[in-house]
């Protein structure tokens, strides 16, 4: 095992709904086969989850990235998409831009970025209308015991 | 008791003789539990969770479920049956589940009481502790009653260990409740007294071997359905109907098939799932923060509920019938014993005296860092494999393979399609090396 630890890239297609989750799936077993502890796998499976759907509802394609280390997870969620106006309200929880068709859906109730917030240790969100949405997150493994 | 004490204890087990070395049990097995080795399939210890899903899967009848038999009640001077819910499924209409609960008086015993009782009884419990402890939960809240679902959770989804809902089963409860009545009534010690549940499936015999959160069973056996069946419609002419032998109401007798126990845990918004593979998918779910609004969800291992056991003769879905029309026959006569039985007994009476603990069976390897070198090892490895999940090395799928090659248990040529390319290489070297002629018999510009 060198320094830089495990690194894998999941592609998510947009709209793709019979296969959401998968990504997030195998992010999940991955973490359970290196026994990393059960609060941090937790708050993986709910964060990356949400980041999945987030690609899946609302952009073109994307994917997530994730650099697992023993001590900490890394997860870039990238997409190109419509991008977000406001990152900081977007934050703000029931704050959501979705379409009724999604909502439709049981989607969209502006709890998805709150959520992945609430469950990491460390969040940043970068975005530019038109082009597309970057969001990391990390865990530590030491880290914050409850928030999902 | 006439079984190895291994460090599990296992009611499904390998008949060696009849395994033809197929695959079909290896990929059928939730757990992943099942590998093929020199022909024949064995079964990994600590993944199996005694759902039974290879003894439905296997065309040879090769895997079985081991039971007390009813020989084995004779060790005891007082003997009690007590039926699972779902029995009474098994017989058709002209047989009236209170003469079928009387049959049991010919086959040797003294006493019975249906744990559909019992779960009249965890019911209420349930109910009390889902509100009174709304707050303090993990949600959804999930059954404690199938104990391969329990299992499944300790080995495969060991994170969701404290949504378990930590309530006695309905056998235990009721099996507590008859040894301390008869020891009381009659003046019995409780060793004297054995208490044989008469069980749908293996892994509810693998629970009063090994019990699962409580420290000990007030079980004393558990013999198959499928025993008792023939020797109850042997003996109905014979019997007489003895009143008041049949004591749960529909709610408890509905617990026998899909949907009875959410049916009579009364909080709001509650899921009923089941068969093993659908109840893996759910908890996949409820891994990833879904189901947040469900309070509480009753989880079967087998289709339609207990009625789909493998220790069970009549077909599922007529026996799921069949408990229907009797749960509604039965009604809530004896809503008024269950009640005055409820009340006799504390809270603590009906939880889990231990922490039902995760036991997860996908770590790679104790050490973290050595975990993820051979995850990446077997990534590596995975991406050479054809990828079929053929089933030929006698893995379930390819990633198990390349895991057990990883871990030592397995060689990378054991993969046929590895093996055919190595032959074929060496098929074309030799090939090559034939052509090859002495320098002597060459012809001037060949073989140079």
């Amino acid at each position: 095992m060198d320094l830089h630890g495990i690194y894998k890239e999941f592609p998510v297609k947009g709209g793709d709904f019979a296969r959401a989750g998968e990504a997030a799936g195998k992010l999940k077993n991955i973490l359970k086969q290196i026994g990393a502890p059960y609060g941090v796998i937790k708050r993986v499976a709910i964060a990356s989850y949400e980041m999945e759907m987030n690609i899946v509802l609302y952009a073109d394609e994307g994917k997530l990235c994730v650099n697992i280390k023993p001590r900490e997870v890394f997860i870039v969620a990238r997409d190109r998409g419509p991008g977000i106006p406001n990152t900081e309200k977007a934050m703000e929880e029931g704050y959501s831009t979705a379409s009724a068709e999604i909502r439709e859906m049981g989607f969209g109730a502006g709890m998805g970025l709150p959520n992945i917030k609430k469950a990491s240790d460390w969040m940043q969100i970068d975005s530019e209308v038109g082009v597309g949405t970057c969001v990391q997150i990390k865990f530590f493994f030491n880290g914050k015991t409850d928030g999902v | 008791m006439e079984y190895e004490l291994n460090k599990y204890f296992h009611s499904v087990r390998l008949v060696e003789d009849k395994c033809k070395g197929c695959t079909h049990c290896i990929r059928t097995c939730p757990t992943e539990a099942i590998r093929v080795r020199n022909g024949k399939a064995t079964i990994i210890e600590e993944k199996c969770i005694d759902c039974g899903e290879c003894i439905r899967t296997c065309p040879n009848d090769a895997k079985i479920a081991f039971a007390d038999t009813l020989e084995s009640i004779k060790k005891y001077s007082y003997k009690i049956a007590i039926p699972a819910p779902s029995l009474v499924g098994q017989f058709s209409k002209k047989y009236k589940l209170e003469k079928v609960l009387s049959a049991f008086l010919f086959l040797g015993f003294d006493e019975i009481l249906e744990v559909g009782f019992g779960a009249d009884l965890v019911a209420r419990a349930a109910t009390e502790y889902l509100q009174s402890q709304a707050i303090f939960l993990s949600k959804p809240v999930i059954s404690s009653a199938c104990p391969a679902v329990v299992k499944l959770i300790q080995v495969k989804y060991p994170g969701l260990a404290e949504n378990i809902l930590p309530m006695q089963s309905p056998m235990e409860v009721t099996a507590h409740f008859i040894k301390e009545d008869v020891s009381r009534r009659l003046g019995m010690g409780k060793a004297d007294i054995g208490v044989f549940f008469i069980t749908p499936c293996p892994a509810k015999v693998t629970v009063v071997k090994q019990p699962v959160g409580t420290n000990r069973s007030w079980v004393d056996g558990a013999i198959a359905v499928s025993e008792t069946v023939n020797n109850i419609k042997m003996n109905f002419n014979r019997v007489s109907e003895s009143a008041g032998v049949q004591k749960a109401s529909n709610g408890g007798i509905g617990w026998g098939r899909r949907g009875g126990e959410a049916a009579t845990v009364k909080v709001p918004n509650k899921l009923s799932v089941d068969g093993i593979h659908h109840v893996s998918s759910v908890l996949e779910r409820i891994e990833a923060g879904g189901f947040k609004g469900i309070n509480f969800i009753e989880a079967q291992a087998c289709v339609g509920g207990c009625v789909g056991g493998v220790l069970m003769v009549e077909n599922p879905f007529m026996a799921k019938l069949k408990v229907d029309i009797v749960s509604e026959q039965v009604g809530e006569k004896n809503e008024w014993l269950i009640e005055k039985a409820y009340k006799e007994n504390p809270r603590e009476y009906y939880l889990l005296t231990e922490k039902i603990k995760p036991r997860p069976i996908g770590r790679l390897d104790a050490d973290m860092g050595e975990a993820m070198r051979k995850l990446q090892e077997i990534e590596a490895l995975c991406a050479e494999l054809p990828g079929i999940d053929c089933g030929s090395c006698g893995c379930p799928t390819c990633r198990a393979f390349a895991e057990d090659v990883v871990s030592g248990m397995m060689m990378r040529m054991d993969c046929l399609f590895d093996l055919r390319d190595r032959v074929r290489s060496l098929a074309q070297e030799i090939s090559a090396l034939a052509e090859k002629l002495p320098h002597a018999m060459q012809e001037k510009g060949a073989n140079q």
